[in-house]
């Protein structure tokens, strides 16, 4: 209790509050823009909280995280822009909603199911964060193997069209994945002998690719001044059957996303697919998914806000960082002259305590940020289109190239535009390639990794009580994907033969 | 080539029933009534074409990754070398391809009562080109032209691939970007991309 | 067209075209800042000065760079940003900088593994000693040998035994090809002499991430990597590879003292700019990294991190060739012998 006391004294001086609000409001201003991540953002800012004393620079720089969070979720929805791998879940309802004049209630929807979930993961983070941290490291290469196994079966439920077409955009994703630099033998795959791709391809330049680009080639087709677009924007206010639709979604997305986000690596980027495949498959209507469901906006989107805020959870009572933000934080960290560590709580309780009151302050000043914003964000889809979209190609051509100046994430693009636009054409959805992609070197390489520490020893996948878990429900869940169109074909077959 | 529609005689679509192109499987939800019963009025290439092509997309690709796969060292289960898992993921992809491919015949020869004709746009050849063109140049100038050419040229290009947009108008929404890019990326973000490159005298 | 749009979008293009003549007039401005001086070298800096980092950000590298940057940037009187160009074990980054122009605005913080790159990579962009200017070496970052809390043995002699004797369990994890690492791991497979199943993470912070969990058994890595899982007692540290002991980690042994001299290696860290960099330049960088290293606070930090700035007569451009020289021809035939390659 002191200890929380102390955080909220903590967070709460002038200054304090002052560089919560400033990283809070540039992360959602680079969350906002495709390419421009909270990585390279932190990256850049790092010198300039030198001058700040280590609590407020943390503090901000994890405003910028959280708020990038965010912002990410609202090109996403007005544009089908999704600047990173949770904002491309969002993208497929909010987008949909967005054309059917809800964008208003479904920026809404994101803020505020943020919110919660931002509130309930730091109430987890400060209650629970050391236990945790240890449960997390029980996850071996096994264990994250049989992780992505199952986030990848349960993507198929992303898709609304063909199992067979979803299941190939999932194998085409994760081929995708694997170019550049094997980690292992180092070798260059796929990249055509060109070093600029030994890095592999970028996930926003596919995703700017295959939904943005895809999108305004189909809008050219269409020969009318505004395609698609809104052509007036309803109230931007939630109805109560809003609200209802929205809460059960929210509570399921934070739960998931609170332990996923704990898992170093893969967990941040499962908690947003996981949560809108489960939202679907308990939905009594999944077919409204895809076309402006609510609880496709509100699941992912707490869902990845509660992750971003627990995945601090193996930085601060481990030192170990979850994903390259993280890593960046613990290089910060290190540059204020704090070990990160399992020390950090007993060392340092006004920075962990302070950190995180700092954390749910933060969360606040998002919704006030955010609310009163939705009413200019929605203005943005009144600029005519001609001129919006040269902006898009704009800011998405920047974007990817200021990600390591790297003319080769520009030219994928465009084509990931080409082949987005023909495969959507085809009735292939984008989303299961996206997170295939992402998943693809996850998979490869913690397969390998469990391999060669059981010594090809397949088993390993079995033996162990966890991996085992999820490769049965994985495969209950291939099963009852499968199951509704074995049983629907046969039923046809059956009423043709009769 | 139908590069120009000409001022759009309202043939708008409505945008909320849209159905997706090519959603033709698993999506249509027992809308078996009515006017899909007649079988005469889709043709079945309409029906099937999205399928074949899409698999025959999937097909490619899978073949080519295997393919490609085999100038890397395969392994074994033990120590699998780079090559092992592409291969192993392009064989299954090309199977997938095949697979809907054969759906796909198996429905050209036998249609379902409740399957549904994708809807088809024209494809906007020459302007989809331009945005491409414009996408693909501003990886090829931007680190001799800099920053600030590069935008204004690309986005101008990308502009004239707007209906109707002329050059005149096409040059002040790209000047207009610019600005607005550089405010953002320039002063706001401070980018380290040069605003001129060497071939300017940057 | 409906009406009410097409008000809003005269508008909107009146505000374009305003927009348009101040894009002009401040591109202007934009290019009359950078560059014009630096021909002569005699005002350098004018300009924001770019320090490319091959590795990811966060990394150990990285926060060596960031270190040095903010207090060269105060003596230069320019800001100098840290920028990341990870990729192919850091030559990417480094072949980047090689072909940028040579007016000191774009330089490399780079470490040992430019001494090791054209050995493990055939086709490289860049010659190490050709296509570089070196301006000086920063800091010599400690190795420790570290293992898993629950591992049997408690000295470096005892892990030897172990690892001969568990021949088929042992794992040996490293940060991927080219890292500091693996090549530590190339020395420890000769000491030991025994080959090691080793077990490659994509980037150091995954590979303490298994070592803590006990996913993997051993690995070999910078202080600056280790030192926070050491202190409390999450992993357990056998010996440091330097000579002598580390003032941060008094009661880990020497690799010496443990009767294993020849396992001796420190992650050197070197500033580069591109070959032809006028000589003042370099002077100016050279001066302005020796200043920083001298700054208490950056001692301090990297004391903390287990290492220490270069001693004065080190950081100049003509000790650092010297060093770049004598690694590459340390570890090419090491590589070669093991028969490791990338690309």
């Amino acid at each position: 209790m002191d200890n929380i006391l102390l955080g909220i004294q903590t967070a709460l001086t002038p200054t304090n509050l002052l560089v919560c609000l400033i990283g809070c409001a540039l992360g959602t201003a680079v969350g906002v823009l495709p390419g421009i991540g909270p990585t390279a953002t932190i990256a850049l800012l790092l010198p300039i909280t030198f001058n700040f004393d280590p609590v407020s620079s943390l503090i901000m720089l994890a405003g910028i995280y959280y708020g990038a969070q965010y912002g990410g979720s609202t090109t996403a929805i007005l544009l089908n822009l999704p600047g990173e791998t949770s904002a491309a879940v969002t993208a497929i309802d909010g987008y949909q909603m967005a054309r059917q004049g809800r964008a208003g209630q479904a920026l809404a929807t994101a803020a505020l199911g943020s919110f919660f979930a931002g509130t309930v993961a730091t109430v987890v983070l400060a209650v629970f964060a050391p236990p945790l941290a240890e449960a997390a490291l029980k996850f071996g290469p096994a264990e994250y193997f049989s992780l992505v196994v199952l986030g990848l079966v349960a993507s198929i439920a992303l898709a609304s069209g063909s199992l067979w077409k979803a299941l190939a955009m999932i194998m085409l994703g994760l081929l995708l994945g694997l170019v550049g630099q094997d980690v292992e033998s180092g070798a260059s795959r796929f990249t055509f002998g060109a070093g600029e791709l030994d890095g592999g391809l970028n996930f926003v330049s596919l995703a700017v690719g295959m939904f943005g680009v895809a999108e305004i080639l189909r809008n050219l087709a269409t020969g009318i001044h505004r395609p698609s677009m809104v052509r007036e924007v309803k109230s931007l206010r939630l109805s109560r059957q809003d609200f209802k639709d929205m809460t059960p979604p929210v509570l399921r997305g934070t739960l998931m996303g609170s332990l996923l986000g704990i898992l170093p690596g893969a967990g941040h980027v499962l908690a947003s697919f996981t949560s809108y495949s489960v939202e679907k498959r308990i939905s009594k209507t999944p077919e409204r998914f895809g076309h402006g469901a609510i609880e496709g906006v509100a699941a992912p989107e707490s869902a990845n806000n509660a992750a971003a805020q627990t995945s601090f959870i193996p930085l601060l009572t481990l030192g170990l960082p979850a994903n390259p933000v993280m890593a960046l934080l613990i290089g910060a960290f290190i540059i204020q002259g704090i070990t990160p560590g399992p020390n950090v709580i007993n060392d340092e309780p006004v920075l962990f305590w302070g950190l995180i009151a700092s954390m749910w302050v933060g969360n606040l000043m998002l919704v006030a940020l955010n609310l009163p914003l939705i009413g200019l964000w929605v203005k943005l889809l009144t600029i005519p289109y001609r001129v919006l979209f040269p902006a898009i190609i704009a800011f998405s051509t920047i974007g990817c190239y200021s990600l390591g100046l790297n003319a080769y994430h520009v030219f994928a693009i465009a084509f990931f535009g080409l082949l987005g636009y023909v495969l959507i054409r085809f009735g292939c959805e984008p989303a299961p390639l996206l997170l295939g992609f992402v998943l693809g070197p996850l998979l490869e390489e913690n397969f390998r990794r469990a391999m060669t520490i059981s010594r090809g020893d397949a088993s390993v996948f079995l033996t162990r009580p966890i991996s085992l878990a999820m490769l049965i429900v994985a495969a209950i869940f291939l099963v009852v994907a499968v199951l509704p169109s074995i049983k629907k074909k046969r039923d046809v077959v059956f009423a043709e033969d009769e | 080539m139908a590069t120009n529609n000409g001022p759009a005689p309202a043939r708008g679509r409505d945008p909320s029933e849209a159905t997706p192109p090519g959603g033709s499987d698993g999506a249509a939800h027992g809308g078996t009534d009515g006017a899909a019963d007649s079988p005469s009025t889709p043709s079945r290439w309409q029906l099937t074409k999205a399928d074949f092509f899409s698999g025959a997309i999937f097909v490619a690709f899978g073949v080519a990754f295997a393919a490609a796969s085999s100038q890397y060292t395969v392994g074994t289960l033990l120590r699998m070398g780079p090559g092992y898992f592409p291969r192993l993921l392009g064989i299954i992809l090309a199977v997938m391809g095949l697979a809907i491919v054969a759906l796909a015949a198996l429905r050209f020869v036998r249609p379902r009562a409740d399957d549904q004709v994708p809807e088809d746009q024209p494809v906007p050849w020459m302007r989809g080109s331009l945005l491409l063109v414009a996408v693909l140049l501003f990886g090829f100038i931007i680190s001799g032209a800099g920053l600030l050419p590069t935008v204004l040229i690309t986005t101008f290009i990308a502009a004239l691939a707007g209906q109707g947009t002329t050059p005149a108008r096409a040059a002040v929404i790209a000047a207009g970007i610019t600005l607005l890019c550089m405010v953002i990326f320039v002063f706001l973000l401070r980018l380290t991309v040069p605003l001129f490159g060497p071939w300017v005298g940057g | 067209m409906a009406s009410p749009l097409s008000s809003s979008r005269r508008s909107t293009y009146r505000l374009l075209a305003v927009s348009a003549a101040a894009a002009l007039g401040l591109s202007a401005c934009g290019s009359s800042s950078g560059t014009t001086g630096a021909a002569a070298g005699s005002n350098y800096p004018t300009g924001t000065i770019t320090m490319v980092v091959p590795f990811s950000a966060g990394g150990p590298t990285d926060t060596v760079a960031r270190l040095v940057a903010e207090p060269m940037s105060k003596t230069l009187g320019q800001q100098i940003i840290v920028q990341n160009v990870e990729g192919a074990g850091g030559t990417l980054g480094a072949g980047e900088v090689a072909k940028a122009k040579n007016d000191g605005y774009k330089i490399l913080m780079h470490h040992i593994g430019m001494s090791t790159a054209p050995a493990l990579y055939s086709n490289l962009a860049f010659k190490p000693l050709e296509s570089f200017q070196t301006i000086g070496l920063v800091t010599e970052v400690p190795m420790t040998i570290i293992s898993k809390k629950d591992l049997p043995p408690t000295n470096l002699k005892e892990l030897v035994d172990y690892v001969k004797a568990n021949k088929e369990k042992v794992t040996y994890a490293n940060a991927g090809v080219g890292s500091a690492s693996q090549l530590c791991g190339l020395l420890i497979e000769k000491a030991f002499g025994v080959d090691l199943t080793e077990v490659p993470y994509k980037g150091t912070g995954p590979a303490m991430t298994d070592l803590v969990g006990g996913q993997v058994d051993f690995m070999c890595d910078q202080t600056t990597n280790t030192s926070a899982q050491i202190k409390p007692g999450k992993v357990k540290a056998y010996a440091v590879t330097t000579a002598e002991r580390v003032k941060s980690l008094p009661d880990i042994p020497t690799t010496t003292e443990s009767g294993m001299p020849e396992l001796k290696v420190g992650v050197w860290h070197g500033l580069y700019a591109p070959a032809g960099t006028p000589e003042a330049v370099v002077k100016k960088l050279t001066d302005a990294l020796a200043a920083a290293l001298k700054d208490p606070k950056v001692i301090e930090k990297m004391a903390d991190l287990g290492t220490a700035p270069e001693a004065a007569d080190q950081i100049n451009p003509a000790a650092h060739t010297a060093k770049l020289k004598a690694q590459l021809d340390l570890w090419t035939p090491v590589i070669k012998a093991a028969g490791v390659k990338a690309a």
